[in-house]
């Protein structure tokens, strides 16, 4: 289980909001729903990466193990930005490759072409990212967070630049891989139809004003 | 200050301490104020200086002028990075001597335009009267601008232009009075530590100074590196004195430049659009003076023999033959170079990751403080230090000099591209388990190959520029064709042209190469054609 308990976060020794505490059981997706500048995104990031004047207060307990505040969920969550962020000089095949480096080398091909067929993106895996389209390119970057199989997906605004029927074949690739991989799902959205059909915790972002 | 910026700051000031070491007496047994008492009597030493600062401050004040005529024009239209790479990366020396052979009395010039305006017409070809130094003001100005012109573009480009043009329009500016009263002022107020790089530059000069004169008195950077290289150990110490004088009379005037640069708002707005008109004129003239340099040498490359009266020259190919005593030096200029530019880009990239990693996003002003550093006290300090720990003058303390002269320039061009890296990048590499060592090869090395290889070909191009560094660290003994051409322009006008045109045609095939190379590297990536560095989306 993906225990929250008491997490919040500070930015220049302020609070940004109220804190948390909730668990999430293996194959369900925690939704953080708000307004912008609610500090969910900051909240997303703050579980991987330390950043100067940002602190991750309370305690994150992933599977029975305390989150070592070193390398936060690094080594076993993957991300979806708002952006593709994809890497300019590489493939498509390689920048999904790209997060599969602890995989055995004849492995990513496998799963490279499998995930490209998945999303709608056959035989795409030697072309140029910085020539597809917008919503192709963030198709890229969800082939990438789903490939090695992640422990935890942390999906911030991921549809927000897809089209509707993609947005709905997205979805349901990603919350399939993680009903059918047990593994754990944080979702930040402004939208509550972003938010998955079943298996959801919600919380909806608690401003300091409504304390 | 991470260790290695404090590392650094030690390499810098560690000169002055063999400098002072030096000025002490401490191996002479001389007493310091002796060697006061031999500069001071030094003959015409003011006058020396009073010329020294009317050559800095008119070359630095010609080169802002045309760097804010040129910069409107550029950012007004589609600006290309080949053409400020390509002027900078252009010897000054060379084009200080294709100017001279083409202005001066015996030069190409004024032998075609003698006859129309009815000029003497000497043998003669240096410039022995020029008691204004209006020769290394020319040379100077055009090397300055250009430097002055890249940065200030550079700057520009990080301002919200169109907007200002917008605003500027709305209230009734013409374009020119919103670049003067607008937008200039910004650029400068960012762009003071290249003033001062320039500032510096124009008042310690020793190449250009060398070749173009003005020789009645010699500017003050000849004088003292005349002194340092004195065998009388009184008039070393003297030189020694002289340029910690020189370090500190510098230092004062960075304090000026810091208390003029701290006034951050002003109540009005600027109106200097008359002297833009001299600014333009010379602007106009700039590739005019460059074709002419470049002619000139090529001219007198191939010449066997031009009589005075002569319109035209005796032309050879046996001339060319002076070629094969080039190679020698030749060689040793490009295994310098090349040599100065592979080091300087790696340890630029090692230094940047590095400061990435500590959470730095900017580069720290010791990188322009080596070039804010005069090159004689840093290049005779660094021979103190050589021999300190019992090294000798040579080809390896040679390419040290050079790589510590390119190394800033390499850092300024890639840090900030560097530095820029979003936050989410690092992110999903985190998140891939790749090690630090395999992120910088596979990622970040290639996402900015571009610029490293530009980078690379401007440290080759400073490393084709130096001289005082050549000449002190490698004890006289190594010969580049930068020294060459100091040696041969009071002697062998062909040798010396051919010299320079070689000096002045390096940096322009490494620059070609380093195009070739980024164009085949990526062409069929979209995302990597940007200026130097990825567009990322």
């Amino acid at each position: 289980m993906l225990i929250f308990d008491d997490v919040s976060v500070k930015r220049a020794n302020s609070i940004l909001f109220e804190p948390i505490s909730c668990v999430i059981k293996p194959g369900e997706i925690l939704t953080f729903q708000g307004e912008s500048g609610r500090g969910k995104s900051t909240l997303l990031h703050a579980l991987i990466h330390e950043e100067p004047q940002v602190e991750l207060v309370g305690q994150v307990t992933l599977d029975g193990q305390c989150m070592d505040m070193s390398v936060r969920l690094s080594e076993c969550a993957q991300t979806v930005f708002q952006d593709p962020m994809l890497f300019s000089h590489l493939s498509v095949g390689a920048n999904i490759a790209l997060s599969m480096h602890r995989f055995p080398r004849s492995e990513h091909e496998r799963r490279v072409n499998a995930l490209l067929n998945q999303l709608g993106l056959d035989e795409m895996a030697t072309a140029d990212p910085f020539r597809l389209s917008r919503g192709q390119m963030m198709r890229v970057a969800v082939a990438r967070a789903l490939a090695p199989h992640p422990r935890v997906l942390l999906l911030d605004e991921p549809f927000s630049a897809l089209d509707i029927e993609n947005r709905e074949h997205v979805k349901t690739v990603l919350f399939g891989q993680i009903k059918n991989d047990q593994s754990y799902g944080i979702l930040v959205t402004h939208h509550a139809e972003d938010r998955p059909p079943e298996g959801e915790c919600i919380c909806l972002m608690p401003s300091l004003s409504n304390v | 200050m991470t260790p290695i910026e404090r590392l650094f700051a030690l390499i810098l000031f560690l000169p002055i301490a063999g400098l002072i070491d030096d000025a002490y007496g401490r191996y002479s047994e001389i007493n310091w104020i002796n060697g006061v008492d031999r500069l001071i009597n030094e003959p015409a030493l003011l006058d020396s200086i009073l010329l020294s600062v009317w050559v800095a401050l008119s070359s630095l004040l010609i080169s802002l002028f045309v760097a804010r005529a040129v910069t409107q024009k550029v950012t007004n239209t589609h600006d290309s990075p080949l053409w400020r790479s390509l002027l900078l990366a252009m010897p000054h020396s060379a084009l200080a001597l294709g100017l001279l052979l083409a202005l001066s009395a015996g030069g190409v010039g004024w032998r075609w335009l003698a006859p129309i305006l009815d000029l003497p017409v000497h043998a003669q070809y240096l410039f022995p009267r020029d008691n204004w130094g209006l020769g290394a003001i020319l040379s100077l100005g055009i090397k300055e601008s250009a430097f002055l012109t890249a940065t200030a573009v550079i700057i520009a480009k990080r301002l919200p232009l169109r907007s200002y043009r917008v605003i500027a329009a709305q209230a009734g500016l013409t374009p020119s009075e919103c670049h003067h009263q607008l937008i200039w002022p910004q650029i400068l107020r960012s762009l003071w530590p290249a003033v001062f790089v320039v500032f510096v530059f124009s008042l310690t000069n020793l190449e250009v100074s060398l070749i173009l004169g003005p020789d009645q008195p010699q500017l003050i950077g000849v004088r003292l590196f005349q002194l340092l290289i004195d065998p009388d150990p009184l008039n070393r110490q003297a030189g020694s004195i002289g340029l910690i004088i020189l370090l500190l009379v510098l230092g004062l005037i960075w304090l000026v430049f810091q208390i003029l640069n701290r006034s951050r708002v002003s109540n009005k707005r600027w109106f200097l659009p008359r002297i833009n008109i001299a600014a333009r004129l010379f602007s106009i003239s700039f590739s005019g003076r460059i074709c002419m340099a470049v002619v000139s040498l090529l001219i007198w490359s191939v010449t066997l023999r031009w009589d005075v009266l002569e319109p035209l020259p005796i032309v050879s190919v046996q001339a060319l033959t002076s070629v094969f005593s080039l190679l020698p030096p030749l060689v040793t200029s490009l295994v310098i170079g090349f040599s100065t530019s592979v080091i300087a880009v790696c340890v630029a990239v090692g230094i940047l990751e590095y400061s990435v990693s500590r959470g730095h996003n900017r580069l720290h002003w010791i990188w322009w403080a080596y070039l804010w550093m005069p090159a004689l006290p840093l290049a005779s300090g660094l021979l103190a230090w050589v021999y300190f720990l019992d090294g000798s003058p040579g080809v390896w303390p040679v390419i040290l000099g050079h790589t510590l002269i390119a190394l800033p320039y390499v850092m300024i061009i890639v840090s900030e591209p560097w530095f820029d890296r979003d936050i989410r990048h690092e992110m999903i590499l985190k998140q891939s388990s790749m090690s630090v060592c395999l992120r910088l090869f596979l990622v970040w090395v290639p996402r900015h190959s571009r610029l490293l290889v530009l980078a690379g070909a401007l440290a080759f191009a400073v490393s084709c520029a130096l001289y005082t560094q050549t000449v002190l660290l490698g004890g006289g003994r190594v010969e580049t064709l930068m020294t060459e051409l100091i040696v041969t322009v009071g002697s062998d006008r062909r040798s010396s042209a051919l010299a320079g045109l070689i000096n002045l045609l390096l940096p322009f095939v490494a620059f070609t190469l380093a195009f070739l190379v980024n164009q085949s590297l990526w062409k069929h990536r979209a995302g990597m054609q940007g200026e130097g560095y990825a567009d990322f989306r």
